[in-house]
């Protein structure tokens, strides 16, 4: 059709409307097959008993029932989500608070950018990188932070930080994780809060509002939207887990992943 | 009492400056401490605890390069970040300016089940992502690793918004007046207009892909191809290596440092523009 059209003659927008389904097409087509297509098939064959080569036959639910009788995946359900549990907590925590102290309208602290490009900074860095530079530091034989805390006689024998109690080890992987994130849910934070209007703000210091009022009844709520986001795209992160778990106390928890 | 309040004020500050401090430096003793052991000896790491730089550089360098060709490592990393980057940038920018300037049937499907797809994890679909690569005969090959960066539904969403915010539609009118091309608008008028937007999202699919380890991992299984976090994680595996903690810090300093140093000359591009999408109305 855009061709019949004499050149130097005017179009009306209706006209070129194809054009966008035209632009679209080198996205659709990768999308559809190395996209929805994988996710499309590995969901069938979750319903075949597909062993990577040959044929696959129809089983239902049957690999669904074995997923959710199996001890050992329940387990690892089980540890994924404590060790959600506790880097969530500490990397919304964290990043709100950061949030609320820097857009104090009492205290105006100054280095925002500065400070924002620090705490980003854990972000660049390869998961697996990360976790082989903490597997080191922790290591309980020579890791650097035994033998500060030793030099400092802060305790008197060194802790087994990965290999000891799961627990432990669960609450080194959370504080790493929340370590790695708290910077990117601190920018996205603060782009949200940077979208309120400073009307409200104003309007309620005018009534007297105190800081927790405005934080409880105008910042959070408003923020909520944005909080949602954070939470859920760790959520998705934290049920991904694995470079960290993995490279970090090797065993423990990938063994159950398979 | 106005001067009591400033003090209690001044103080107040000063403790909480102080708290930033100490976490910026908890965000950056890791990084440092990284650096001074990639200088140290096995032996000294080991034994005792420093911040200052030791002396054994030169034998670190020795064991990584002669144990891995981590060269080949950031030269495929490279490789396969530039290029995937180069068709981020382009066709993400191509879809966000049909989603958000063209009226065509479908548009409202289209930008629908991105939305959806951006929250489903991309490890689900691995399996049949690594069947569909089998198939196509396309295992130990970076095609599957450079190619499906055409269809990034987080980046078009980003740019599309962005679009939105700064790209007048009158601007269009012109030279579709004087009867120009619609891929020639795109290039000539759209393209330098989104370039900001366009960088972020340049900077963040780079670091990403440099980073990138369970797709290569699952897809690469000749040495030659690996990648630098691949070798990265395999350092724990070869023997002379894990003998030598020092070697190991450098060879993960080396796979870091070219990443903070692109960081650094665009931080500021970063930071400000991923804010920008949600002031500008």
């Amino acid at each position: 059709m855009g061709k019949k059209v004499a050149p130097a003659k005017y179009r009306s927008p209706n006209d070129v409307d194809h054009f966008g389904a035209l632009f679209c097409i080198p996205f659709v087509a990768t999308f559809l097959v190395f996209n929805i297509y994988p996710v499309l098939r590995t969901f069938i064959m979750s319903f075949t008993d597909y062993k990577g080569y040959g044929e696959a036959d129809v089983v239902m639910f049957d690999n669904y029932m074995r997923a959710l009788t199996d001890p050992l995946l329940r387990e690892a359900f089980v540890n994924t989500l404590i060790m959600w549990g506790i880097n969530i907590v500490l990397q919304l925590g964290l990043a709100l608070l950061l949030t609320v102290l820097f857009n104090d309208m009492k205290y105006r602290m100054k280095g925002l950018s500065l400070f924002r490009a620090v705490f980003y900074l854990p972000n660049l860095i390869a998961c697996t990188s990360v976790a082989f530079l903490f597997k080191t530091l922790l290591d309980w034989q020579y890791g650097s932070v035994n033998q500060v805390l030793l030099k400092l006689r802060l305790i008197s024998e060194p802790i087994n930080w990965l290999g000891g109690s799961g627990t432990t080890a669960q609450a080194v992987v959370g504080v790493v994780g929340a370590w790695m994130w708290f910077g990117n849910s601190f920018i996205l934070l603060m782009a949200g809060v940077q979208g309120i209007s400073h009307d409200y703000y104003e309007a309620a210091t005018i009534d007297g509002a105190g800081r927790w009022t405005i934080f409880a009844r105008i910042t959070m709520p408003l923020l909520r939207p944005i909080m949602m986001y954070v939470a859920i795209t760790s959520l998705i992160g934290g049920l991904q887990l694995y470079h960290l778990p993995s490279d970090e106390q090797k065993g423990g928890l990938s063994c159950a992943y398979d | 009492m106005h001067t009591i309040e400033t003090v209690k004020t001044n103080l107040i500050k000063g403790v909480l400056y102080l708290a930033l401090i100490l976490l910026a430096l908890l965000c950056l003793i890791p990084f440092w401490m990284m650096l001074v052991n990639s200088t140290r000896s096995g032996n000294e790491i080991m034994t005792s605890f420093s911040l200052l730089p030791g002396t054994s550089l030169a034998d670190n360098w020795k064991l990584v390069t002669d144990n891995l060709d981590i060269f080949k490592g950031m030269l495929n990393s490279l490789f396969i970040a530039v290029c995937s980057t180069i068709l981020v940038s382009y066709f993400s920018a191509l879809t966000a300016y049909a989603l958000a300037c063209y009226n065509f049937r479908g548009n409202k499907l289209l930008f629908t089940v991105m939305l959806v797809f951006m929250m489903v994890p991309a490890q689900l679909g691995l399996l049949g992502f690594y069947d569909l690569c089998n198939a196509l005969g396309l295992v130990n090959s970076y095609i599957p690793l450079i190619v499906p960066a055409i269809a990034s539904p987080g980046t078009v969403f980003f740019l599309r918004q962005y679009i939105l915010s700064v790209l007048p539609k009158a601007i269009l009118e012109a030279p579709r007046i004087d009867g120009a091309n619609e891929l020639v608008i795109f290039h000539r008028i759209v393209l330098p207009i989104m370039s900001p937007g366009i960088a972020t999202m340049a900077i963040g699919a780079f670091i990403g892909s440099w980073n990138a380890y369970l797709v290569p991992l699952v897809l690469l299984n000749k040495p030659e191809l690996s990648t630098l976090p691949m070798m990265i994680a395999s350092l724990n595996s070869v023997k002379d290596i894990s003998n030598n903690i020092g070697a190991t810090y450098l060879a993960v300093a080396m796979s870091v440092v070219p990443i903070i140093v692109v960081f650094c000359f665009c931080s500021r591009y970063i930071i400000s523009s991923i804010s920008a999408g949600s002031v500008k109305e």
